[in-house]
């Protein structure tokens, strides 16, 4: 799980919308996915993912024409029909701000449906919160590079470990262990045997920790 | 005659939806209609409705009378909106979608009865030629098999159809019990008894008629031998070729040593314990009924050049079964075309990679299916990336039915405890005591994860 800078909005009408319910300390309108907003939500999100799952860092878009700065115009996404495919959906890291702060720019990111499924209600500790100037991917997970799943470094004190284990657990980063394997061996493999360095288009943090831990950088 | 294209303008949750069900570029067949397919996919995508698409249209195009009517030119059938069409190819010959047989459907409501005369879908057909109505109107068999066929069915079902059915060569096994799929074989076995019967009274007169020498005796046994080998009895044969392979693993078994004494000896299959102790067909279980019930037709009938469609033909089996139905079934039919949906992993192996169509939904709700291969490079057989008969059962349920998780949710957080246990066991910051302690919870907890790292405990050594 990669850092997120979700500092640049680019659907300004949503942002212009958001601030005057925050400004004026009031409820959200209902959160709904036929919201007027919700793909200016959606794609503003992607943008700032770039394409990829908050969480597990899946390619969720495939094209990332779609997420181009020229899709807007006049502060909204320029939706067409039929409507841009993707597989993901709109998560609220912390489910209890749902029914008064659904659409609070902060608390959004787009998930794959699986992992947004899962998660659900589950309770959350911001330890691992995507978005947070304080989360540095390097110094609260490390990987196993053979069974390819993120856990916590063991550099951190007992109760930091089991909190960062936990939320690595509720936001399931090791829910696609099976697909990083297989994306990220067959790289390592290649490279071991002396060949180029495939692009690399989803699950970067895994494939640069796999890298490291095996001194293949 | 097989299915290469299956195209569907609008229905439910259909939308502009095609199939293209043949063998793909590079592949020895390439271009002729698919042997067998296999429509996967979450509950609700619609695997089913193909299954009963196939089996309205088909039943539609094989009507004897719509058919002659068909071929007359001057008959003309208005187009009507929106469409469903099928695209066929003859004895698995492909040909071009408009060139040879096309078939127009009108949007039908599948909770209704299809009309016995097929018009009230049927809107147009083209490329008929002799030879297709000559095989459509004699050789055509479709074999329809539900997922309940071990419920078992009253007589009046029997009746319904009789009066459902005027297409003879259609076979809908949901209205089918055990004596209907019997009476496939019985008439067989019944003509083998006689026939065996009359050539051992031959035999017998022979052995009672000096004028015959010894080599003469000798011959005509060796005839009669090799008559029986050459013409095996029927239940010996379903017996030892097809069922027993399968019901050896309930420890069951066809009993083939039937005296002819009474009526009831033949009135319906007979299953023992492989000890021999007789089985009442009620007291089977719903797989082992489920696999008799589909056998016995495909032996009995012997169907060649059929379409043959399965709905989730898994049911009730152990995976070790469900592994082995799809070569057990498409063995007892020769030239035949397959459609199998289902929700079974283990079936899915069965299967080459463009045979199976997995089904999803996309973001308007509207179904596609999931490419194997990299469209931009094409449809050839190298640029498929799953194959499912090379995954492991894991790699199946991961690539193929997009399973996301390795195990449950407990084991994917005891994983996340190993690893770093682990990690902590490397890098040697403990203290002895914690070392020790770490250690012990690490291979307690392998053991319960079933997961042992071989290169770690190595590392550790060395």
């Amino acid at each position: 799980m990669k850092r997120i800078d979700k500092t640049i909005i680019h659907s300004t009408t949503y942002r212009d919308w958001i601030e005057e319910f925050e400004n004026n300390e009031q409820n959200h309108e209902k959160y709904k996915s036929s919201g007027e907003h919700y793909w200016d939500v959606v794609m503003s999100l992607y943008h700032c993912q770039n394409g990829l799952c908050a969480y597990t860092e899946k390619d969720l878009i495939g094209d990332l024409e779609l997420i181009n700065i020229e899709n807007w115009d006049d502060g909204k996404y320029q939706l067409l029909e039929p409507k841009p495919f993707h597989e993901g959906e709109l998560e609220h890291f912390d489910s209890t701000l749902k029914p008064t702060k659904g659409w609070l720019w902060d608390n959004l990111f787009m998930v794959s449906c699986t992992i947004n499924r899962r998660k659900s209600t589950k309770s959350i500790d911001n330890i691992l919160k995507p978005d947070s100037p304080n989360y540095v991917p390097d110094e609260l997970l490390d990987y196993d590079v053979n069974l390819h799943i993120f856990f916590a470094n063991t550099n951190l004190d007992d109760e930091t470990i089991k909190r960062v284990n936990d939320m690595i657990h509720v936001l399931g980063l090791n829910l696609v262990s099976g697909f990083r394997k297989s994306y990220i061996n067959k790289r390592i493999e290649r490279i071991k045997k002396g060949g180029d360095r495939e692009p690399i288009e989803q699950y970067h943090t895994a494939y640069e920790m796999t890298l490291r831990n095996l001194n293949l950088q | 005659m097989k299915v290469t294209e299956l195209y569907i303008q609008e229905y439910n949750q259909f939308k502009d939806f095609r199939l293209d069900l043949t063998y793909p570029e590079g592949h020895p067949k390439a271009g002729q209609a698919l042997d067998k397919v296999c429509f996967i996919g979450q509950s609700g995508t619609g695997k089913t409705s193909l299954i009963e698409i196939l089996k309205k249209t088909l039943f539609v195009i094989s009507l004897p009378n719509l058919i002659n009517r068909l071929s007359d030119e001057s008959v003309h059938i208005p187009s009507m909106y929106p469409l469903i069409g099928l695209g066929f190819a003859k004895n698995g010959v492909n040909v071009t979608f408009d060139n040879k047989l096309k078939a127009i459907y009108d949007t039908y409501n599948d909770k209704d009865n299809f009309s016995p005369n097929g018009e009230s879908f049927l809107t147009s057909v083209s490329g008929l030629d002799k030879s297709i109505i000559d095989y459509l109107n004699n050789d055509f068999k479709l074999f329809y098999y539900p997922c309940d066929l071990d419920i078992p069915k009253t007589n009046k079902a029997q009746k319904e159809k009789s009066q459902s059915s005027p297409f003879e060569n259609f076979y809908d096994f949901s209205n089918y019990d055990l004596q209907s799929s019997w009476a496939t074989i019985n008439e067989a076995i019944i003509k083998d008894r006689e026939l065996e019967i009359k050539k051992s009274l031959e035999l017998s007169k022979l052995l009672q008629n000096p004028k015959y020498s010894q080599e003469d005796i000798i011959n005509a046994r060796n005839e009669f031998l090799q008559w029986r080998q050459e013409n095996p009895n029927p239940i010996i044969d379903l017996a030892d070729k097809f069922l027993d392979k399968i019901i050896g693993r309930f420890n069951l078994k066809v009993k083939t040593e039937l005296d002819f004494e009474r009526t009831e000896d033949i009135e319906t299959i007979k299953i023992q314990t492989v000890q021999g102790k007789d089985i009442p067909f009620e007291g089977l279980s719903t797989g082992t009924k489920q696999v008799i019930l589909t056998a016995l037709p495909l032996y009995g009938l012997k169907p060649e050049k059929a379409i043959i469609l399965f709905d989730e033909p898994e049911r009730s089996l152990y995976p070790d079964i469900q592994t082995e139905i799809v070569n057990f079934y498409t063995s007892m039919a020769k030239d035949s075309q397959f459609f199998f949906a289902t929700h079974s992993p283990m079936v899915a192996s069965s299967f080459e990679p463009w045979e199976i169509v997995e089904l999803k939904f996309n973001n308007e709700g509207n179904v596609y299916q999931e490419l194997y291969y990299n469209k931009e490079k094409g449809r050839h057989v190298d640029n498929y990336t799953i194959n499912p008969q090379y995954l492991t059962w894991m790699g199946i349920l991961q690539k193929v039915f997009d399973l996301d998780q390795e195990g449950n949710d407990l084991r994917d957080r005891a994983l996340i405890d190993l690893a770093t246990l682990e990690r902590q066991l490397k890098n040697k910051k403990l203290s002895v005591e914690q070392e020790k302690e770490k250690l012990e919870e690490y291979i307690k907890l392998s053991e319960l994860l079933d997961y042992w790292n071989l290169d770690s405990l190595n590392n550790e050594k060395n």
